[in-house]
C-alpha cells in the first residue's frame, strides 16, 4: 500500500479472502478524510461490492489469467470535493449499459444487486467496462462543508 | 442460530451450511440472530433470502433479529426486508416464528 498524493493506492489478490481488508482499508482513509459515520458505512458497502463482483465474476470467467495471478487494485482518498474510491480489475469485463440501474425494485439478490446497493450507497457511479477489457468501478461520496 | 463477524463472500458458504442444516427438518422454524454481525453484502442477503425461500416452500418460517442499524439499513435498500421479517431482538423474533403458521412472511 502506498500514498499516491492525496491518493491511498492498494493491491490486492482476488480472492474473497482479502475482501475485509479492502474494506477496512477504504474506511480507515474515508476515516481519516472526514466522512460522516453514515457516509463511512455506505463507501464500505459499495467497496466490499464492487471488490466482490471482481472476485465472482471479473476473473472466475477470464481466460488465461491464473487465479493466483489475479489482482484489484483500489486506488481511493479525496479528490475535490469527493471522496472517491476506483476498484480496477483486469479481469472477463461486461457489458455495463445491459445492467439495468434505473428499476425502482431492486434486482433480486443473485441478479445484479450488487450494483444497486453501490448506486444506492455513493452519489456518483461510472463503470469503465467491456467484455475482455476488465473493469474500473469508479464511485464518489461528496464531501460535506 | 447466532451469526457473528462480518457476512461476506469469504464465509456466506459457511452460513448457508449453518442454515441449511436448520432448516432440514422440514416446517422448520428459523430465528437468525444478526446482533453480532456488523456487516452483511449482497452475498450474504442471497443466502438469507435462499434459504428463506427454501424453508417457506417445505411449510417452515425464518425470521431475522437485531440488525445492527447499518445492517437494517442494507435490508431496506435491497428490499429484502420486503420479503423477511426483521424483528428489533430476540423475543419480538421468537413470537414471531410462534405465531407463524409456516409459509409465506406474515409480515
Amino acid at each position: 500500500m502506498r500514498e499516491r498524493g492525496e491518493m491511498v493506492e492498494l493491491i490486492l489478490p482476488a480472492t474473497s479472502r482479502y475482501l475485509q481488508v479492502a474494506r477496512l482499508t477504504v474506511s480507515g482513509v474515508a476515516s481519516r478524510a472526514g466522512l460522516s459515520i453514515d457516509d463511512i458505512e455506505a463507501i464500505k458497502l459499495a467497496v466490499g461490492e464492487a471488490c466482490t463482483n471482481a472476485v465472482e465474476h471479473a476473473y472466475a470467467s477470464a481466460v488465461g489469467t491464473e487465479r493466483g495471478e489475479a489482482r484489484i487494485r483500489i486506488c481511493c482518498g479525496v479528490q475535490g470535493k469527493e471522496f472517491v474510491v476506483e476498484v480496477t480489475d483486469e479481469g472477463a469485463g461486461f457489458d455495463f449499459d445491459a445492467v439495468d440501474l434505473d428499476r425502482d425494485v431492486p434486482p433480486p439478490p443473485e441478479s445484479g444487486l450488487g450494483f444497486f446497493l453501490i448506486r444506492s450507497s455513493v452519489d456518483r457511479l461510472d463503470v469503465d467496462s467491456a467484455p475482455g477489457g476488465g473493469t474500473k468501478v469508479t464511485m464518489a461520496k461528496r464531501l460535506s462543508g | 442460530m447466532r451469526a457473528a463477524g462480518e457476512v461476506d463472500a469469504y464465509n456466506a458458504a459457511e452460513l448457508r451450511q449453518v442454515l441449511e442444516q436448520a432448516r432440514s427438518e422440514e416446517g422448520a422454524r428459523i430465528l437468525v440472530c444478526l446482533k453480532q454481525v456488523p456487516y452483511i453484502d449482497s452475498t450474504g442477503l442471497g443466502v438469507l433470502v435462499g434459504v428463506y425461500k427454501q424453508t417457506a416452500e417445505s411449510g417452515g418460517h425464518l425470521v431475522v433479529c437485531c440488525p445492527a442499524p447499518q445492517v437494517r439499513k442494507v435490508f431496506e435498500i435491497s428490499g429484502v426486508e420486503q420479503l423477511i421479517q426483521l424483528h428489533p431482538d430476540e423475543a419480538s423474533g421468537l413470537a414471531a416464528l410462534r405465531r407463524a403458521k409456516g409459509g409465506a412472511s406474515d409480515a
